[in-house]
């Protein structure tokens, strides 16, 4: 077992294999070894919140047999995986990500935080989700952005985004 | 901080790649946000996923650094562009098609019936080659000569696109008896091909310099030892192998099939500037040999057995044999590249290069047209490629400056160590690799789920030099068709019309659904045809006409011959425009050429016209 605190102090309990997802922890913990002071030495996370720790956990602890995905750099990733990117999720995920819009930033951070390729590409695909079929303006509304655009510049991004609409 | 900003950058530019692969008009809401989002978008990561998530199998195993300057945004636009010019067309033409209006059609050179009282003894031909030479992506020249049983003179008439203009005209005079045809005109070479005909064969090709008007030049001849059919001539250096090589030398290259009992292969290309000739025989039997000037380094066969074999065409090296399903015949097969332009600008190799070879075969079983996409890589540019020959030919004591040189391709070498490997690789579906290194054969199981087309068929594939060929797409087409030319994703091809004997039409099919994106009416007699831009050239036996074109064209370019001529053609009008006016930016002409200097155009600056799609909202984008 894994003992992780999260930025209010909360200690929370895990197995190894399954927060092993999270590629900076398995990275400590091969930087520590098979020791047991591992198991008894708690690793604070500053930046995560107890309840956002709490569905990182539920998370790695669903899936827990799915294969580990993204190591190495991620631009270079994003870079090779262009082709392959899918918007599709399953059920399991999509009720996981069905939660208010801070909680999902805050998974997004943690997910980036504790480098969980396969958490951090769902809550990307939740946010991506969230702008597909919208106008800017909707947008804007949907994740409380000013336009700070003036009339001018606004005009003549529409006309360098003629070429595509309405195909 | 707003809960938005507190998203770091790079986490955005992942989200916003999930958008980008799914769906174009949303990623360019994202841009119209606000300006932290707009210069998010500026991200080429993101246009390289949206170019994949358009284009899902005719951009597989293109990698992100295949463009130099990575614009995937622009290529994006360039074939959105293309795409909505022709389906735009297609509706124009769906209308003519209740037989409101005839497809808008201008001609360039037309022979037209005697008048009747004349006599018939002046009767024009056009010559029978299709000749188009591009100086940049969207201009260049066509070409065609006009002959007669009677007179042995040919009216050579060069027009530039997509101007429409006559920009040279020259009587071509046989210097002999014999009689002589214009083959092929090379713009940026300044070169015109011509074949001295003697027994009913070709004997004897010529070049000349035509650099100067009025004064065409024989800067050089040889023979050709081998009766050839189904002949292709081509003008090398193009305007792309120019921006890989700005010293790339003149060539002209032949490609055939010998006449008689062998029919081999045959590639000759003839060196302008050393008078070398180099022979390339190919395997015997074969039914069709295809080369395209865009690709000088490779040339495929096809033969009865439904075998597609790709060769190196510097070294004569095979490359890639692929035996295909014997229940299909192969009719066309045609090379492309998602990046030929931008590709071209510097000396890529391998999978950066892009290369697509497109197939069309039809089953013996329902007659049904299939259209089959597949990767291509190729280890060498066709630079190294060129190295590499001469490489060899200095080992082997090959004067590489004068003479012919013959060389017969290796193949037979090659088959024998594969036949003795795998005894029968069509049944034993075997993986197994060959005595001589770096050459592979693998049996290949498409695996390919669009409508259930793919998974019925195995083919056999032999890769040598790190050639590798990899099947990405099978589409059922509405029909068959002649496979002319790819140009990005669009492939522009003639069909035959339905119910009409000897009547084509014209078809743009979209290769990542094989669904036609346009149809042209009936065009009439069956010829030859090439898209130029935004228009669609065709070449008949008496006439040359395009449609789609927009411009102004001057009445004066149209040229016609028969109606009242009786007499031997007079000499040309001197030409209208003078040859640098089409030449792209940043191409000139210095004031000497001289035959010591056959490469007398200079390319001076690469940079310019991979982005000029006509839009030009894309060099003043805001600067944020």
């Amino acid at each position: 077992m894994v003992k992780l605190t999260s930025s209010e102090g909360t200690e929370f309990d895990v197995e190894r294999s399954v927060i092993e997802r999270s590629l900076l922890i398995k990275n400590l913990l091969d930087d520590v070894g098979e020791s047991d002071t591992c198991a008894y030495t708690p690793i604070p996370l500053p930046n995560v919140s107890g309840p956002i720790l709490a569905k990182v956990i539920e998370y790695c602890e669903h899936h827990r047999n799915d294969p580990v995905v993204g190591h190495g750099d991620a631009d270079a990733e994003l870079d090779a995986s262009g082709a392959r990117v899918s918007d599709e999720i399953d059920e399991w995920d999509m009720e996981f990500c069905k939660v208010d819009q801070g909680t999902l930033f805050e998974m997004i951070l943690a997910a980036n935080y504790l480098d969980i390729r396969s958490m951090l590409d769902l809550t990307c695909k939740t946010v991506a989700n969230m702008i597909k079929n919208k106008t800017p303006e909707e947008i804007r509304k949907t994740f409380n952005i000013t336009n700070d655009f003036s009339p001018e510049e606004e005009e003549q991004v529409q006309r360098e985004n003629a070429w595509c609409e309405d195909r | 901080m707003s809960a938005v900003g507190r998203i770091p950058e790079e986490v955005w530019t992942r989200v916003l790649s999930f958008v980008a692969a799914t769906s174009l008009p949303d990623l360019c809401a994202v841009r119209t946000v606000n300006h932290a989002f707009y210069r998010l978008c500026c991200d080429s990561r993101l246009w390289y996923a949206a170019y994949c998530g358009h284009h899902p199998t005719w951009s597989s195993g293109i990698p992100y650094d295949a463009l130099p300057d990575r614009d995937w945004r622009t290529l994006l636009k360039e074939d959105y562009a293309l795409r909505a010019y022709w389906h735009a067309r297609n509706k124009a033409s769906q209308e003519n098609a209740a037989g409101l209006t005839e497809e808008p059609r201008r001609y360039l050179c037309r022979t037209l019936d005697p008048r009747p009282g004349y006599t018939r003894n002046y009767m024009p031909m056009l010559s029978r080659f299709l000749v188009v030479d591009y100086v940049s992506s969207g201009s260049g020249i066509m070409s065609t000569a006009v002959f007669s049983d009677k007179f042995p003179a040919s009216d050579v008439v060069v027009w530039s696109f997509p101007q429409h203009r006559i920009v040279y005209r020259e009587l071509l005079q046989p210097q002999g008896e014999d009689p002589e045809e214009m083959l092929e005109v090379g713009w940026l070479a300044q070169l015109m091909v011509s074949v001295v005909w003697r027994d009913n064969r070709w004997d004897q090709l010529r070049v000349y310099d035509i650099s100067v008007h009025s004064m065409p030049r024989v800067v050089s001849e040889f023979s050709l030892q081998v009766d050839m059919a189904g002949s292709q001539v081509y003008v090398l250096p193009t305007w792309l192998q120019r921006r890989a090589d700005p010293d790339a030398p003149s060539e002209v290259v032949l490609a055939g099939i010998e006449r008689g009992d062998s029919m081999c292969g045959l590639l000759i290309r003839h060196s302008v500037r050393t008078g070398q000739t180099r022979q390339f025989v190919f395997t015997p039997q074969t039914s069709t040999i295809y080369f395209d000037s865009r690709f000088p380094d490779l040339v495929l066969t096809t033969d009865d057995l439904q075998t597609l074999r790709i060769w190196c065409a510097y070294t004569g090296r095979l490359l890639i044999m692929e035996r295909m399903s014997p229940s299909e015949s192969l009719l066309r097969v045609t090379l492309t590249s998602a990046v030929e332009v931008a590709a071209a600008q510097r000396r890529v190799s391998g999978r950066e290069r892009g290369l697509r070879l497109v197939t069309c075969t039809r089953s013996a079983e329902d007659k049904t047209a299939y259209l089959y996409v597949w990767e291509l890589d190729v280890a060498r540019s066709p630079v190294e490629a060129q190295n590499e020959a001469q490489r060899r030919d200095a080992e082997r004591g090959v004067d590489s400056q004068t003479g012919t040189v013959v060389v017969a391709a290796a193949q037979e070498d090659l088959e024998q160590k594969i036949t003795a490997t795998v005894s029968d690789p069509m049944l034993s579906g075997a993986r197994g690799v060959a005595a001589s290194s770096g050459t592979s054969i693998l049996m290949q199981q498409p695996q390919l789920d669009q409508q259930g087309v793919a998974d019925r068929r195995v083919s056999l594939t032999i890769q040598n030099d790190n050639a590798t060929l990899r099947l990405v797409n099978v589409k059922p087409l509405e029909d068959t068709c002649v496979v002319f030319r790819v140009m990005g994703s669009l492939l522009f091809a003639a069909r035959e019309s339905e119910g009409e004997h000897d009547c084509a039409l014209a078809v743009v099919i979209d290769l990542e659904t094989g669904k036609d994106v346009y149809q042209s009416r009936p065009i009439g007699t069956w010829g030859n045809m090439v898209p130029l831009g935004r228009e669609l050239l065709f070449h008949t036996t008496n006439s040359m006409f395009t449609i789609g074109f927009e411009g102004e064209a001057d009445e004066d370019s149209v040229v016609e011959y028969g109606r009242e001529q009786e007499e031997p053609l007079e000499p040309p009008p001197p030409p209208l425009l003078t040859t640098p006016d089409i030449l792209p930016d940043g191409v000139h002409m210095p004031a000497q050429v001289t035959a010591a200097n056959p490469n007398f155009i200079i390319i001076e600056d690469s940079s310019q016209e991979t982005t000029d799609d006509g839009n030009d909202d894309g060099n003043d984008e805001l600067l944020i």
